[in-house]
């Protein structure tokens, strides 16, 4: 399946946004395909989360249109297909009285259930879902009581267990251990590569992002770059980030080939 | 027979109290949760407004405040909606501009009377029959409307952004919440008053967090606290001729204190036995 042929998960068609006086997003032109794992990177403040929320209707742009699975995201109603895991502030969920497998277990609504105050919380595929993220030995524990890392652990489980067909995370490694990095990689491989998912992955991590991406796009407010891992170079992450950037790939199991090749 | 089982005015307090120990900590649930305590002190005063206009006016006070309380309700949430409440100021603005509103109106029509005393702080003689079957009508809506749409509100007290992108239809859950929030207020006013029915919708859930696990036993826990406090506030107001809403209040906080301990009792043996 060629590029041009394929329907575009996301697409944002010259997307302008700003928060009151400040210009967040200018101009934004960008497509997300089945079966590809995008990574939006850019310095703090460049966009990348307002560029999410815009995809997912939480922001209505300024200018410009935004389409999920090819409806304007206004009237996009099919939200079984899609998972998301926002970017975790500390202690945000502090207070909800909730145990891990429960806040899993939010994941798999699919609109509104009447005695849905009922069910079960400890379902087959919310076990699973937990299983995935290695927190199968904490999923009695109330969510209040694990650090960060594990809360996004948590998050990526309750977004994984709705089987979506568009996955889509804010800064899913941040606070995350190195095995729960690896963990979260590969699971996100199999999902694009064998269920054929949409993934969009936001991320500071440059290394992990030119080693698992199949595409990147680099924000400042424009869209400045975008294209496949190997098209970048070092002096153009540079420019972007405005201080050196020193690439860093310290797994060689599964890279790019031309990334390296550029990079070292 | 007890007797503060005797007289009728009595047990319309107590059947209020106990109306109102059920609904406020049902809704307080979703609006500590949400960290939106100050929109329920705002919404206290619209509905302050709308008793001074109502007693002003001699039509019905308990009626205008619930319309105040209405209106009130659906601006605050469009303007929380549309994230056009930095911080807390514009709620500061709106809490304020009513209160200001409610005091201008009394003293216009003739001066602060025993009337809007009770509603400030509550009293076991105001009961009227008329606010007992408003507030039951509003006890079964709100119980149907919690038990139907509880997996949803679950969801936005998680995290609103998540309900959403859930498929959850967020805008108009939270406008029904919050008008139904306001007319809680407003009729609770009798028995706790204005300026204590934030406390009802605040402390037993805060008694549920700390005692229970998960959210459905936390709620029902916030209730059991709730009732509790209604029932001995007001046996301890009749007793002791004190104020309706003070003694509930107080009541409440016992129980928040008494929570607490059990928690740190339970730990400490855990730790013992470690
Ligand atoms: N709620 C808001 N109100 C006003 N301005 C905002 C708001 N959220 C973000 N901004 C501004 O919009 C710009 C883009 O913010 P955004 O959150 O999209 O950045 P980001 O790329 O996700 O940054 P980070 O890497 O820190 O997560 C920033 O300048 C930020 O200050
Ligand atoms: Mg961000």
């Amino acid at each position: 399946m060629t590029e041009a042929a394929s329907p575009g998960v996301i697409e944002w068609e010259r997307v302008s946004f700003s928060y009151g006086a400040v210009a967040a997003l200018q101009d934004v032109s960008l497509c997300i395909h089945y079966g590809e794992l995008a990574a939006v990177m850019g310095p703090n403040g460049s966009g990348k989360s307002t560029l999410i929320k815009l995809a997912l209707g939480l922001l209505q742009p300024d200018s410009g249109r935004v389409r999920l699975f090819g409806r304007d995201v206004k009237d996009f109603d099919q939200w079984g297909r899609v998972g998301y895991m926002p970017q975790v502030g500390t202690g945000a969920w502090r207070d909800f009285p909730a145990t891990v497998s429960e806040v899993v277990s939010l994941g798999t609504y699919n609109g509104v259930s009447p005695l849905g105050i009922f069910r079960r919380s400890e379902r087959a595929d919310v076990l699973a879902a937990i299983e995935t993220v290695g927190m199968t030995a904490y999923r009695s524990r109330r969510l209040a009581g694990l650090s960060v890392g594990q809360q996004q652990r948590v998050l990526l489980a309750r977004a994984l267990v709705r089987n979506p067909d568009l996955l889509v995370l804010d800064e899913p490694a941040a606070g995350v251990d190195v095995s729960g990095e690896e963990q979260l990689y590969a699971v996100l491989r199999d999902l694009s590569r064998d269920r054929g998912m949409a993934i969009v992955i936001v991320s500071h991590d440059i290394g992990a992002m030119l080693r698992e991406a199949t595409t990147v796009a680099c924000l400042n407010c424009r869209l400045v770059l975008h294209g496949q891992p190997h098209d970048l170079t070092v002096e153009e992450m540079s420019t972007l980030y405005g201080a050196p950037v020193d690439v860093l790939i310290h797994d060689t199991a599964h890279e790019f080939e031309g990334a390296l090749h550029r990079h070292r | 027979m007890p007797a503060i089982l005797q007289y009728e005015f009595m047990l319309r307090a107590l059947a209020g109290g106990i109306l109102v120990g059920v609904l406020a900590p049902v809704l307080g649930t979703f609006v500590v949760l949400r960290r939106l305590s100050l929109i329920a002190d705002t919404l206290a005063h619209v509905a302050l407004m709308g008793v001074a206009i109502g007693l002003a006016s001699r039509f019905l006070p308990t009626l205008v405040a619930l319309l105040a309380a209405t209106v009130g309700a659906i601006v605050v949430e469009q303007l929380r909606a549309r994230g056009r409440l930095p911080g807390d100021v514009a709620l500061a603005v709106v809490l304020y501009g009513s209160l200001a509103v409610a005091v201008v109106v009394i003293g216009a029509a003739g001066g602060f009377n025993v009337d809007l005393f009770s509603f400030l702080f509550g009293s076991i003689l105001s009961v009227a029959p008329l606010d007992l079957w408003l507030l039951a009508a509003l006890a079964v809506v709100v119980l149907l409307f919690v038990g139907v749409f509880f997996v949803d509100l679950a969801q936005m007290a998680f995290d609103d952004n998540l309900a959403r992108v859930s498929g959850v239809r967020t805008d108009w859950l939270n406008l029904v919440l919050a008008v139904l929030t306001g007319a809680t207020i407003t009729l609770s006013m009798r028995v706790v008053g204005v300026l204590l029915i934030g406390a009802m919708l605040v402390i037993p859930v805060l008694v549920g967090l700390r005692l229970a696990r998960g959210l459905r036993a936390a709620m029902a826990t916030a209730v059991l606290a709730g009732v509790l406090s209604a029932v001995a506030g007001l046996t301890f107001a009749f007793y002791g001729d004190l104020s309706a809403g003070g003694s509930i209040v107080l009541t409440a906080l016992l129980l928040l204190v008494l929570a607490n301990l059990l928690v740190r009792l339970q730990l400490w043996r855990r730790k013992a036995a470690a």
